[in-house]
């Protein structure tokens, strides 16, 4: 379970103090796939960027499974991160001078555990580019570059998927696409997602929609919802 | 225009730690350029100046001694009109002359004078006027300053003139009257000139034409094409073409040796490698930073020339600012400080004259590197649609590989490898750079242990050395000059003096061998076609041609038995017991040739040679260094003059030539010494003056300006000490300077491409990478040029000793010390560089660096 009180983020000082996120207080129960959408600058990924400790918030604090993310030095945090949180980006999800597989066992490879073979081929075949597995990331669309990316934030099997705008730089079907695979795997694997993203439609997928506006949220469909 | 210049300085102002590492590049490419170049250069025109002193002038070749039907001015008027000589002049060889000086009443025996057709041709045997005028009339003569001491302008001399150089008993006087003086360049042949005359009126006889070229290409066929234009004036013998040595192309092959060339060639293109890694990391880093601008720039309809020239003219203002600079220290670190150093190290003396083309070439090579590296970067973008820019999508590497069929599970090592993989040039050239200047730094200091090693042994004999000394070297010394035994017996009662030993000498003739005289007759051809038959080698020449006709003049040297294992016989090696017989021998040690080639000469090993009626089996040397009998026959005129040098036990010497003389006295001090009796002696000597010397000696001119001379190892060792520390300051100065290039290049490498990648840093955070496996990381990737940097030392440390123990003739240890020394400082670097380059990542939180392309 994600659970956030008063989380606050400022950015700058005194004239170019910038408030990006104003006591958010939110919960997201496991299994959940919610959608966070508002305005460009609203707050939606510096939520996201401090729901996976990557960022530290100004006030307030951030609770995973009951881990307390401010609590944690900067080491313990980033193990922690790679164990239970899965990100995907926008864009730049992938190291360029790996290949598929390579980038998809990465952070098992940091963990200093061997990735097993066949499940790796299943993550791979679930997303439907097992056959790029030897591909270098330049080869690949964007559409599957943000596939291994997903795959990649599956492999430690965390409770946690974080996608910042994973469809941001993808065509309409091609997102489509990307997010019916999210809801497909948060149905199968019952991972608790977070998925940022501008669009309604998108978000609409989602079992749950958290609209945002100046760093609050201003609507929550959810029952979690304080 | 304009335009472009001020956009250039906006660059330069906005990224001056760009800007600053460029000019340090180019500082420093420019003084190793310099230093380089400055080195070769010098060294080259240093042999070429000590082959025209060895010859005695300067001009390109000479038209051999003969005899016209036309007046020299007319002969040399119609040479000087060929359109490919510069300057043709005459010498008379006036010959072996005596002297004699109304006021002094002196006479003095065989000196050289020639006559000179022009008062120019004094520079090009490099004579100075010290006083007076050139001589103008026939009976008009300038004289040499350290000949003739005690004459003055106006003083009326007869000089007893012989008609050729062969004919010594055709001799007639004549009356000249001084009008100035000159000093002879140190080392020149031409200082053992005695006086010129004019050579225009004085030349009835016969004449040698020199000539001076525009350019010195084809020497050989101009002066064959001079000697053609006059055929038709030469009465008798067509002449010989004399090309002077020191222009000879062989020679210049001979000193540009393969080895010699390879090293220079080497030198110029790792500096050249080392310089532009730099230069090329730069504005690579500068490249990625800016990347959507170019690509903005482009889509805007800037051409690549466009961006080419606006590189170009970045780099241009800072080499217009930093080369200046770069050519100032070159010049003061390369010119002033190696050059000199080097000078002080050969036996070649540099001109010192800054040649312009060192600079020129330093920093023709300077800009190239600096300019062909600097748009170096921009094929990256021509890879790129300009979309593709704009978004700032590089490709990088190994992005135009095929798939990488591996199912590895990557780790950190894993990341460092890909890395390495993806741009293997970053990291090893700089690390090539910086082995080099390792292996230079273990060379030199190899180099310096070994000569210090070889000086311990070189000098084991005796620590002083006595011997008879006169300023005017034309008087003959060892024609009688010895050293009389009650100052020996002085010398011994000295305190502080543990051994003294009497060395002896006399002179005899011996009946040359057929094959003896054919070596002589050989060697007389050599010479001529060297050029060498002339009057400054002709007292040389004359024992060639007396061995060629049937007998050898040899310089006999009583040396104490115990001395023998002390003389390096064979090539600076040092005989064995078994070596040296216990019963009577003769050691020949070979007449002067050069210093460094001094052979048996006439003998070889178990010859039977006949010296004073009795037989003795030869033992021949063959090349020597500062041993004793180097020592001892340098300052011996007999030697010099080419006598073959034969070396006998003393106590066979003596009972063969019971009036041999002591020419020389070896002293030594207790336990080796350490120099505390050399003022003592010089007491000794001054004490004593001239009294000191046998009755022979004051016969030979009066004994005017006799002295004892004091040899001392101490000075060698000093000497010799000073030119390894000079050795060791070029080498360590030129691998400093490669060394920092080196590190500048991996500093570089590595921070430019911490800014290529920040964005991979925060994503490889992002997936969970810790601090700990970051620095890992980088840590990793600059160990690689260690690792590189290893390897190449190891393989070309051994390779360097094999090829140093050859050239020493000798075992060579090559000390591992300072490229593990290297090694260490490039680990400690390694690490401070992946400290920094995470420091920098820290600059910016992982999620503003997330964001950054977003």
């Amino acid at each position: 379970m994600i659970e956030t009180k008063h989380l606050t983020k400022i950015y700058g000082t005194d004239e170019n103090r910038l408030r990006a996120l104003d006591g958010v207080d939110l919960t997201i129960t496991r299994g959940e796939f919610a959608a966070v959408v508002g305005p460009s600058g609203c707050g939606k990924s510096t939520l996201l960027h401090l729901l996976g400790g990557i960022d530290t918030p100004t006030e307030g604090k951030v609770v995973i499974d009951g881990t307390d993310l401010s609590t944690l030095a900067p080491d313990p945090l980033t193990i922690f991160r790679r164990r239970h949180i899965g990100f995907v980006f926008q864009s730049f999800n992938l190291v360029p001078r790996l290949n598929v597989w390579e980038n998809v066992t990465l952070p098992l490879g940091l963990d200093g555990i061997k990735a097993d073979k066949a499940e790796v081929e299943d993550m791979l075949s679930i997303l439907g580019i097992a056959e790029k597995r030897f591909a270098m990331p330049h080869q690949l669309s964007g559409g599957q570059q943000q596939r291994v990316a997903i795959a990649r934030a599956l492999i430690t099997k965390p409770h946690v998927v974080l996608a910042d705008e994973p469809t941001g730089n993808l065509d309409s079907k091609t997102s489509l696409d990307v997010v019916l695979t999210l809801c497909r795997l948060n149905e199968k694997l019952s991972q608790t997602i977070v998925m940022v993203t501008h669009s309604e439609e998108l978000a609409q997928m989602a079992s749950r929609r958290i609209r945002m506006e100046d760093g609050r949220i201003v609507s929550d469909s959810g029952e979690g919802t304080k | 225009m304009i335009e472009l210049f001020k956009d250039t300085l906006r660059r330069i102002r906005n990224h001056h730690t760009r800007s600053v590492i460029v000019c340090l590049a180019v500082i420093l490419t420019a003084v190793l350029y310099s230093a380089i170049f400055g080195i070769a250069s010098s060294t080259l025109s240093a042999y070429e100046r000590m082959m025209q002193l060895l010859n005695g002038n300067d001009y390109h070749g000479s038209i051999g001694y003969a005899y016209y039907k036309l007046p020299c001015e007319e002969i040399l008027a119609r040479l000087n009109r060929l359109p490919y000589v510069k300057e043709a002049d005459a010498v008379t060889p006036v010959g072996m002359g005596m002297m004699s000086s109304e006021e002094n009443d002196l006479i003095t025996t065989s000196l050289r004078i020639l006559g000179f057709s022009d008062s120019r041709m004094m520079s090009h045997f490099f004579l100075n006027m010290t006083e007076g005028r050139f001589p103008e009339k026939e009976d008009e003569v300038m004289l040499s300053h350290s000949f003739f001491p005690d004459e003055i302008i106006g003083s009326r001399v007869t000089i007893w003139l012989m008609k050729k150089m062969d004919s010594g008993a055709e001799s007639y006087p004549r009356e000249f009257t001084v009008t100035g003086f000159y000093e002879a360049e140190i080392g020149s042949g031409a200082s053992e000139l005695a006086a010129v005359v004019n050579g225009t009126s004085n030349l009835s006889e016969g004449m040698m034409i020199y000539l001076k070229f525009r350019n010195r290409l084809n020497t050989t066929g101009k002066i064959g094409k001079a000697i053609d234009s006059i055929r038709g004036e030469i009465s008798g013998d067509v002449p010989d073409a004399i090309i002077n040595t020191a222009y000879l192309t062989g020679n210049l092959k001979e000193r540009m040796n393969p080895q010699t060339v390879f090293a220079l060639l080497f030198s110029v293109i790792i500096i050249f490698g080392a310089a532009s890694m730099l230069i090329v990391g730069v504005y690579s880093a500068a490249l990625s930073q800016d990347i959507k601008t170019q690509g903005l720039l482009w889509v805007l309809g800037m051409t690549e020339k466009q961006r080419k020239r606006a590189i170009w003219a970045e780099a241009g203002v800072l080499l217009l600012f930093s080369l200046p600079v770069g050519l100032l220290l070159g010049y003061i670190i390369g010119w002033r400080m190696l050059v000199p150093l080097m000078d002080s190290i050969g036996t070649d003396r540099v001109t010192g004259r800054f040649d312009v083309w060192v600079a020129v070439f330093a920093a023709v090579f300077t800009a190239l590197a600096v300019l062909v590296s600097a748009v170096k970067p921009l094929n990256r973008i021509r890879k790129l649609t300009p979309i593709e820019a704009v978004h700032g999508e590089e490709r990088h590497g190994n992005q135009d590989r095929k798939w990488i069929r591996s199912r590895k599970t990557p780790g950190v090592g894993g990341l460092v490898s890909r890395e390495i993989v993806r741009n293997p040039r970053a990291h090893i050239i700089p690390a090539v750079s910086v082995s080099l200047a390792a292996l230079l730094i273990a060379l030199t200091s190899s180099a310096a242990a070994v000569m210090r090693e070889n000086i311990a042994s070189d000098m084991r004999m005796t620590d002083y050395q006595l011997y008879p000394s006169m300023e005017n070297s034309l008087v003959m010394i060892d024609s009688g000059a010895g050293l009389t035994e009650e100052f020996c017996e002085a010398v011994k009662d000295l305190d502080g003096v543990e051994n003294v030993w009497p060395v002896r000498v006399a002179v005899d003739h011996i009946p040359a061998t057929a094959a003896q005289k054919a070596l002589a007759a050989e060697e007389i051809e050599y010479w001529r076609g060297a050029g060498w038959d002339n009057e400054y080698f002709s007292v040389m020449y004359r024992e060639l041609i007396a061995a060629a006709n049937g007998t050898l003049t040899c310089c006999v040297l009583g040396i104490p038995r115990e001395f023998f294992s002390a003389l390096s016989l064979k090539n600076d090696s040092y005989p064995t017991a078994d070596m040296i017989p216990e019963g009577d021998f003769v050691i020949a040690a070979g007449m002067w040739r050069e210093l460094e080639d001094m052979t048996g000469d006439y003998f070889s090993d178990g010859d039977i040679v006949t010296i004073g009626g009795q037989a003795f089996s030869v033992i021949a040397s063959k090349g020597w260094s500062y041993d004793v009998t180097r020592r001892i026959a340098l300052h011996l005129y007999m030697y010099s003059s080419g006598s073959q040098l034969m070396i006998l036990p003393l106590d066979v010497f003596e009972t063969l030539y019971p009036d041999g003389y002591v020419n020389t006295l070896l002293v030594d001090e207790p336990d080796g010494g350490i120099g505390l009796l050399r003022d003592s002696l010089v007491d000794l000597c001054a004490s004593w003056g001239e009294s000191a010397f046998t009755d022979a000696a004051e016969s030979a001119d009066g004994t005017e300006g006799l002295q004892a001379k004091i040899m001392s190892r101490f000075d060698d060792l000093e000497e010799i000490r000073g030119q390894i520390d000079s050795i060791s300051a070029v080498g360590y100065s030129l691998a400093g300077l490669l060394f920092l290039i080196g590190v500048l290049g991996i500093v570089n490498a590595a921070l430019a491409s911490s800014s290529a990648r920040h964005r991979e840093f925060a994503l490889l955070e992002a997936v969970g990478m810790t601090d700990s496996q970051l620095r890992l990381m980088t840590f990793g990737e600059n160990v690689f040029s260690v690792l590189v940097s290893a390897v190449v030392l190891a393989i070309s440390l051994p390779l360097m000793t094999r090829l140093l123990s050859s050239g020493f003739d000798t075992v060579v240890k090559l000390d591992p010390v300072p490229s593990i020394v290297m090694l260490g400082v490039q680990l400690v670097l390694s690490f401070g560089i992946s400290i920094i380059v995470f420091q920098i990542n820290r600059q910016k939180t992982l999620s503003e660096r997330v964001r950054i392309d977003e």
